[in-house]
């Protein structure tokens, strides 16, 4: 056990202070190598801590364990007496700074913090405050993706401090800096300094000293030495939490709530650089050209061209599933989304919701390719049914796929997976869409029976992801 | 006998001989992994730390010079 | 060793199974007077116990997710291992018995058979996930892709039915289809306990591998 203050009589004069992290014999294990090993140690609450080590120490593995981002092999966290097993509880707490700025590049500045301002649940007066604490305010209008890396870590460094966390977690925020953003953020650093507990990592000893109350080392994932502090008398007497702020704190979007907002992201994201769309419209059409041409002697052939169209979907989707998730994963941004203690329902239904109309408008296009290359005669009356039939199939399609999506993505084997999985789980829509466009095609009717089996997929792939996305999501 | 009785016969061996391939191939492996580590403790995934390798039949105490392997863990 | 006991006494009433379909089991099924029609009291109960077996394996991975005990994964990673095999001889003995009896490997209007292949195929994906699998995070996503196959197994099931109307009548019930009650029923039994002998020694090899590094365990 190694305590950053060394234990005290409880006579002391000085006022006791609140605990605000404590960390009872965390042990952190990648497989079979413990990144943190057996830690055990209380900060007060105000207090500054810097972590320094060498590469590998395990200086970020902590910071992400303090922020609910990994859970512990085995050992307990507690941020204000909130157990942090749930990211959920902790994020309102805690402001989080990984390497990984967190940022959506097809946003602006400013649609960053508004989005993470919505999904918290605060007032979008902050967005302008933060943006003014960290010099942003003029490029605040520009893509995040414009930005040089110090803009960015300026952005990422509003972006945690938007909530006014309790707790400031900072993964070496002062690298990549230059003077005058470092100077911004000494200035920001010291008006914090005594309310808010911040815990930064450095591989320099000297700022470390400069920002610090205490110094810990880390060494192959323990605290081997413990800094000398200033302030003898502020033992942490208190049971947890007793004298914890109590000031009313605004509560993370709901599930609804966060998939509207998500569904936005997505929609303004896709809408900046039409990259999925466009990307997914051109692969359909050269598949519609090329099977085409395999399959001359099917055209006007209503089971076929039923056939070619729903094998256009399927591959559209496993396309658009994984390109639109590129931008979710570049520079982390789901996990920043995730860290605002948004439900994982409402960030996975608000996807879906945006995969399918993105899907959807796909599946139309592709509907008129396949009707003009496979010259299929359009019975009247059959497109309102066609339009049902291919909504459902698109709900099913990106109710599994964003799941699996996030499944072969965290697997080494990266998107070669996404097929494997997908594509056999996929079956049911691929024979319902197939039956009930060819039947659609001959008779201008709607088959009931193959209505019932999209609208069961769609639903129990739904329900069942809704409950199962957030176990996919952790790192 | 025609190919297709060889086929015939080659299945209902089949139906033997996959589980019990499955049963010495698995026994094997366990008896191997095991030698050397004791009785296996019903460890969590991430927790156990590999304090043996097996390698050739022969355990090598791979963190001998760690003292804190030995440190009980919770 | 328990577990051994429960695997060697499915044996032994396997190898009674065999010896009384072998000398009392009729060979007629539908008209058509064959041995490979024996191959059915193997055939039923493989396909039987390893459907079951993926059951129990949803169940567990729901368990997992709900709390991530490691012997839950372990449960359901050796019940859908183990049912994969099972699949695979129900797979091999349909095809050999469709060869003989319909003179074709396969019949897409087999329902059974097709979709006995489509569930293969679902669960070959979570097989080959699992061996890149590593961190507690990633059988947690094994466990969520368990369960989620699991939902669409009867919608795939139900969408093959409407496919193709049977082709044959349901296996067990047809008039021309007289089975040996006590044979089928003695290797249903045998099966199933080789079955839950060979998923709890797999539990005991995950159970050991704990302790070997992960680039060092045989793969499969």
């Amino acid at each position: 056990m190694t305590s950053l203050l060394p234990a005290r009589p409880q006579t002391s004069t000085v006022p006791a202070r609140a605990v605000a992290v404590r960390l009872e014999h965390v042990t952190k294990a990648y497989g079979a190598r413990p990144a943190i090993d057996d830690v055990s140690l209380t900060i007060p609450t105000g207090s500054s801590v810097a972590l320094v080590g060498a590469n590998g120490a395990g200086k970020s593995t902590l910071l992400a364990l303090l922020a609910g981002l990994l859970r512990p092999t085995s050992g307990r966290v507690t941020v204000h007496g909130c157990a942090l097993e749930q990211r959920r509880e902790a994020s309102p707490r805690v402001g989080l700074l990984t390497h990984q700025t967190m940022l959506y590049d097809r946003l602006t500045g400013r649609e960053n913090l508004v989005l993470h301002a919505r999904l918290r649940g605060i007032s979008l007066h902050r967005v302008d405050m933060a943006l003014e604490q960290v010099g942003l305010v003029a490029a605040a209008d520009r893509p995040a993706g414009s930005y040089s890396h110090g803009m960015r870590k300026r952005l990422a460094l509003a972006r945690v401090q938007l909530h006014e966390p309790d707790v400031l977690l900072l993964d070496e925020p002062f690298a990549g800096l230059d003077p005058d953003a470092q100077q911004r953020l000494a200035r920001l650093l010291a008006a914090l300094r005594g309310t808010t507990t911040i815990l930064f990592t450095t591989h320099d000893l000297a700022t470390a000293a400069a920002h610090a109350d205490e110094v810990l080392q880390l060494d192959a994932g323990r605290v081997s030495r413990a800094g000398h502090p200033e302030d003898a008398g502020a033992e942490p007497a208190d049971p947890d939490g007793a004298s914890a702020p109590a000031a009313p704190r605004a509560r993370p979007a709901g599930m609804l709530r966060t998939a509207w907002i998500v569904f936005r992201k997505d929609l303004t994201v896709e809408a900046r650089g039409r990259a999925t769309t466009s990307a997914v419209l051109i692969l359909a059409g050269l598949l519609a050209v090329v099977l085409g041409m395999a399959f001359e002697p099917l055209a006007g052939n209503p089971r076929a061209v039923a056939g070619v169209l729903w094998v256009l979907v399927v591959f559209a989707a496993l396309h658009g599933l994984t390109r639109s998730f590129d931008e979710d994963a570049h520079d982390d941004a789901l996990r920043g989304v995730l860290l605002t203690g948004a439900e994982p329902a409402g960030v996975y239904l608000g996807r879906v919701a945006s995969a399918s109309v993105v899907l959807l408008a796909v599946a139309l296009a592709a509907l008129g390719a396949v009707a003009v290359l496979f010259a299929v005669p359009f019975p009247s009356g059959a497109l309102p049914g066609l339009l049902v039939v291919l909504a459902l199939a698109v709900l099913g399609l990106a109710a599994v796929g964003t799941v699996l999506t996030v499944i072969a993505r965290h697997s080494p084997l990266g998107e070669t997976l996404l097929p494997l999985l997908l594509l056999p789980l996929a079956v049911p829509v691929l024979l319902a869409g197939i039956e009930s466009v060819a039947t659609l095609l001959e008779t201008g009717a709607l088959d009931g029976g193959w209505l019932r089996i999209l609208a069961f997929y769609a639903v129990g792939m739904l329900a069942a992801s809704t409950i199962v996305f957030e176990h996919t999501v952790e790192g | 006998m025609t190919g297709l009785d060889v086929v015939l016969v080659a299945v209902f061996a089949a139906v033997w001989l996959v589980p019990l391939g499955l049963a010495v191939r698995w026994e094997r492996r366990l008896r191997t992994e095991r030698r050397g580590l004791g009785p296996v403790p019903e460890a969590a995934p991430e927790t156990a730390a590999p304090r043996m390798r097996v390698e050739d039949g022969r355990a090598d105490d791979r963190r001998a010079e760690d003292q804190r392997a030995e440190a009980p863990r919770r | 060793m328990r577990w051994r006991v429960i695997g060697g006494a499915g044996l032994a009433t396997l190898l009674v199974a065999s010896a009384l379909i072998a000398t009392q089991a009729s060979r007629q099924f539908y008209g058509v007077d064959h041995p490979v029609n024996l191959l059915f009291y193997f055939h039923v109960s493989v396909a039987w116990v390893g459907f079951a077996g993926l059951a129990v394996a949803a169940v567990a991975s729901a368990a997992y997710l709900r709390r991530p005990l490691p012997q839950r994964s372990w449960v359901a990673q050796a019940a859908v291992r183990v049912s994969f095999a099972f699949l695979t001889l129900t797979l091999m003995t349909g095809m050999v018995w469709g060869r003989y009896i319909w003179n074709s490997w396969w019949e897409w209007s087999d329902i059974r058979l097709v979709t006995a292949l489509l569930v293969w195929f679902i669960y070959a994906g979570y097989l080959v996930y699992h061996r890149e699998a590593k961190h507690a995070a990633d059988y947690r996503r094994g466990a969520a892709f368990c369960v989620l196959a699991f939902v669409s197994v009867p919608i795939t099931v139900a969408s093959t039915r409407l496919w193709q109307s049977p082709f044959h009548g349901t296996t067990m019930t047809g008039d021309s289809v007289t089975i040996h009650l006590p044979a089928f029923l003695l290797a249903l039994a045998g099966m199933s306990a080789v079955y839950v002998y060979l998923v709890a020694l797999r539990r005991q090899v995950h159970a050991a591998d704990q302790f070997i590094p992960a680039s060092e365990r045989p793969r499969s």
